[in-house]
């Protein structure tokens, strides 16, 4: 294994990821918080030990295969997460490194979910660096390359990524530097435009600057207890509700519309599929809240449409006590967490494509009854699915299956009962971070054991990371000493 | 399609079910209860239309075609349902036709899930009928998976074709009828040899004869409200025990003890893996069961075993009211639902072999992950598999995941709250019959709405008919193509 490569691009990471620290660190110096230490601090020991690895690394070979980008990927998670939760351990606002932990991968993973129970007391420094760590892990694969490969072509390094099976990030990638930067690009654009117009709605500056973040980034932690309840504006929720399935959506598709100046990349079956989807299910919430829970008829069209798409883009902001919704809405919500958003957006889930991907083939297979020797052949868009994809998206639901029911087990054991274990397992696996039956002060996530906690937190990893990377390095041929690869 | 065909044969079928009516008529008769003219006039009724439909067939030997196969299978299940559901109707049993068909359903699915709230009170010629319909059921299955689709798990769905074995039997009789009939005598000699145990072990004959023909088909119908839990006999419940885990055992493997006189062919991976399932699971719920009831080891021990094996195998009696059970083995059963028996036997779920395939599919994608030149196949018991199998059973997998999705937000629509919703579907889809909460172990599915009852019939069949066998009706060509199919 090419080490000093390794040393020399995590710590690179390392020292990026410091570099990110300095904002929340300026804040707090600027407002004269008192965690100010704790940011210094965090940034140093995240920044020394960056900055030794990549001169340790400097005189690497660019010789890397497989497992070198197994490494780098599993460990810049594993890194972001140990060293994003320092700022809060060594503020003190939480009481144990676990619970820090939860809430730095909770964030790096845009997942959303808190273990704070008085969230609008903190220091702003600390609200900002939460939010921050969302709007980083939302474009974590971008970040990823952008900060790896500086000089060189990313197309090597995406041909051992297309190697890992099953990780949708790596067909939709661009393959050239500046689309990365484009990408980019649009993705700061829309968070921009998201703040402005937060702000313009009646949110101070410094919520809506935060919630843009957390919402671009499908992320979803608030800087209020009550989560978006706390403003109760129509015009906020509706924004709100646009950049959350937008940012479901894949924005390579956005900006090849922009590109070509015009709409037919939009013409996409996921991405049609996906929108479908939120109308149909938030229609059928509205009325179900309507009927059964004898809601005005406009409070419980606002009720629903938020929810789903807030959970279909698996956001996870919250606008309602869903703890409350009849059962039929209820399910509709649990069950949107496991379908996601689209590929190559920032969401989390299973990804529509994989479950259209899914249907056809199911489709197909039938046929086989009829004509058992029959060969055909399934297509996404024009694009021919070949075996292999299919075979991986099909061990890819097996796998996110077994997992969650693996995991609901798990919490049940931890003291919840079936179905709110398997809504915070959903959740956390899904990234979507409101699973649980409360918010703000009767939050159930703050009272779970700490085993419970950290099976989460690795729930939320394996989600993100869509299972493969983590597993692979489980597998025993990977330590294994090869000459040749 | 040849509709006459298919009719002629469901024609003879029908002759042969008024035949086995005429045994609860007969007992009837004896104890003059007053469902006596509810069994003649079902049992004429069966009869005359079997008559005329057996006469539609031409003298001519025809060549039946895979999709007059299909038709009959599901014909076949659907036409006994329909006229099963008689007796209980004519005879007042039920309020409405729908309640007596999902009664007959439950029957012959071999699920056992019940709408009658008395069962004590009904005459013994319908509980006579109960168990039967379960005992057919059951026969009926293992014919089918053995003889008729050896493959369904593995490959192609193709009927009669015995000669293309599926991966876990080899050529084991040369003709088919000799294969059925071993079945039947090994069928039978479980039966005859449980009524004996349980007779023998205080269970008035009548109640060992019913429930025996209820455990061999893996079904759960009891003579009694409470199922077993009304005897409150260790020895009981440890015979059951032994003889539902031999009915979950694949018959394959059954007829090649019997032929080749040894019990080296129980030395199979699947059901190897199967009694460790078993074992474990056991293992795990007694561990959930002991904190609450540490001072009666003898409780945990027992009603672990017991409640492990009923609900794995898909039986569905039950021992205790494990309503009151702590959430994580109550999470623990409802997987366990998922799972299933041994292929080739009466139980339901997704079945083991199905599970061992996929994780070994998994685990080889890993490896091909890291190794992508290598060329890996996946073996079961020595034996390689092809793609198109694995794809099947992952479709299977996924086709079944969804099916269970979209009926639970059925059911959750007709008010049951989401874990019973979910509980109820797993419970008709695998074939178990009790569920939580509303449909627990101490209550019935009486109280679910018509609309429901409607739903959760079709799930039995669908769970028991593995899927493919009726969704293949769903595609356009099987009805109007053309060839020689």
């Amino acid at each position: 294994m090419n080490i000093p490569m390794i040393f020399s691009l995590l710590g690179r990471l390392l020292a990026v990821y410091a570099a990110f620290m300095c904002f929340p660190l300026s804040l707090a110096l600027a407002l004269g918080e008192e965690c100010k230490a704790a940011f210094f601090f965090a940034a140093l020991i995240t920044g020394l030990p960056g900055l030794l690895l990549w001169h340790k690394g400097k005189d690497a070979d660019i010789k890397f295969s497989l497992r070198e980008v197994l490494v780098v990927v599993g460990g810049f998670w594993i890194i972001t997460a140990l060293f994003g939760a320092l700022p809060y351990y060594l503020a003190h606002i939480v009481p144990t490194y676990i619970d820090a932990l939860f809430e730095s991968v909770s964030g790096i993973t845009t997942t959303g979910a808190t273990v704070l129970t008085n969230i609008e007391v903190l220091p702003y420094s600390i609200l900002f660096w939460r939010s921050l760590t969302n709007w980083l892990g939302g474009i974590s694969t971008l970040v990823l390359f952008l900060v790896l490969l500086p000089k060189s072509g990313l197309g090597s390094v995406l041909h051992y990524n297309a190697e890992i099976p099953g990780s949708s990030a790596d067909r939709f990638m661009p393959k050239h530097r500046d689309s990365v930067i484009a990408l980019f690009l649009v993705y700061l654009v829309i968070s921009i435009g998201c703040t402005l117009l937060l702000w313009g709605a009646g949110m101070s500056f410094f919520d809506a600057l935060n919630h843009a973040m957390a919402t671009v980034s499908t992320g979803g932690f608030s800087t209020k207890n009550a989560n978006i309840m706390y403003f109760n504006s129509i015009t906020i929720e509706l924004i709100i509700t646009f950049f959350m399935i937008l940012a479901g959506t894949n924005l390579a598709l956005v900006l090849l519309a922009w590109q070509r100046k015009n709409l037919k990349p939009l013409q996409n079956t996921e991405l049609l599929i996906y929108l479908l989807l939120i109308f149909v299910a938030a229609v059928i919430s509205s009325l179900n809240l309507f009927f059964i829970k004898g809601e005005p008829l406009l409070l419980a069209l606002r009720h629903g449409l938020f929810q789903v798409a807030s959970f279909a883009s698996t956001t996870g902001f919250v606008f309602t006590d869903y703890a409350l919704w009849p059962s039929l809405g209820s399910l509709i919500l649990l069950l949107l967490m496991f379908v996601g958003g689209c590929a190559g957006s920032t969401a989390g889930g299973i990804k529509v494509s994989r479950l259209i991907m899914l249907g056809k083939t199911a489709w197909t297979e039938l046929r086989k009854g009829i004509h058992p020797k029959a060969v055909s052949s399934i297509k996404l868009d024009d694009k021919l699915l070949d075996e292999d994809s299919l075979n991986r998206v099909g061990i890819f639901f097996f796998i996110y299956i077994v997992v969650f029911a693996a995991g609901s087990i798990l919490m049940t054991g931890f003291g919840l009962e079936p179905f709110e274990a398997m809504r915070a397992v959903a959740a956390a696996l899904g990234n979507v971070g409101s699973g649980f039956s409360s918010v703000g002060p009767g939050n159930i996530l703050a009272s779970i054991s700490l085993l419970g906690k950290l099976v989460l937190a690795i729930c939320m990893l394996f989600g993100r990371l869509e299972f493969f990377s983590l597993l692979l390095l489980l597998h025993p041929d990977f330590w294994q000493r090869r000459k040749v690869w | 399609m040849n509709f006459t065909l298919v009719l002629g044969i469901l024609g003879r079928m029908l002759l042969g079910y008024a035949a086995v009516m005429a045994v609860p008529f007969m007992l009837a008769v004896f104890c003059q209860d007053n469902s006596q003219i509810a069994f003649l006039l079902s049992l004429t009724f069966t009869a005359v239309l079997g008559v005329l439909l057996s006469r539609l067939r031409h003298s001519v030997p025809e060549r039946m075609r895979i999709r007059e196969s299909f038709l009959i299978v599901a014909g076949a299940w659907v036409f006994m349902s329909l006229l099963g559901a008689f007796p209980f109707w004519l005879a007042g049993a039920v309020p409405s036709y729908v309640d007596a068909l999902f009664e007959a359903v439950s029957g012959l699915t071999t699920t056992g899930s019940s709408v009658i709230n008395n069962v004590e009170g009904l005459p013994l010629s319908l509980l006579l009928w109960r168990s039967l319909t379960q005992w057919l059921g059951g026969i009926g299955i293992i014919v089918l998976f053995i003889i008729l689709l050896p493959n369904t798990g593995f490959g192609a769905v193709q009927l009669f074709n015995a000669e293309v074995s599926g991966p876990l039997s080899k050529r084991t009789m040369p003709r088919i009828r000799d294969t059925a009939l071993t079945i039947g005598r090994i069928y039978l000699l479980l039966t005859a040899s449980l009524i004996a145990f349980l007779w023998f072990a205080g269970m008035s004959f009548f109640d060992a004869v019913n429930h025996a023909l209820s455990t061999v088909a893996t079904g759960g119908f009891s003579t009694k409200n409470n199922s077993i839990m009304y005897y409150d006999s260790i020895a009981l419940e440890l015979i059951l025990v032994l003889f539902i885990i031999i009915s979950g055992g694949n018959y394959r493997i059954y007829l090649e003890v019997w032929k080749n006189r040894s019990l080296k062919p129980l030395k199979n991976g699947e059901f190897i893996t199967y009694l460790l399932i078993i074992l474990f699971s056991t293992l795990f719920i007694m561990g959930g069961l002991w904190l609450k009831h540490s001072n009666h080891p003898e409780y945990v021990l027992r009603h672990a075993l017991f409640q492990v094996v009923s609900m794995v195998t898909g039986t569905g009696f039950v021992s205790t009211d494990y309503e009151v059970w702590p959430p994580f083995t109550k999470m623990l059963l409802f997987v366990l639902m998922f799972v299933g028996g041994c292929a080739g036997s009466t139980t339901g779920g997704m079945k083991v072999s199905r599970l061992m395939l996929l994780t070994k599919h998994t685990w080889s994608m890993l490896t091909r992950g890291l190794h992508p030149r290598a060329i890996s196949s996946i073996k079961m018991d020595g034996r390689a598999i092809e793609a198109p199998a694995v794809k099947m059973v992952s479709i299977f997998f996924f086709l079944y995941i969804i099916i269970f999705a979209l009926a639970s937000l059925l059911l959750a629509a007709t008010g049951l709250q989401p874990f019973e919703a979910m509980g109820s579907v797993a419970a008709s889809l695998s074939n178990v019959g009790p569920g939580f909460g509303k449909v627990g172990p101490m209550t019935t599915y009486a109280s679910i709405t018509a609309w429901g009852k409607c739903v959760l019939s079709l799930c039995m069949l669908l769970g028991r008919l593995e899927l493919f066998t009726l969704l293949i009706f769903l595609r356009p060509d099987f009805w109007r193509g053309k060839g020689n199919w």
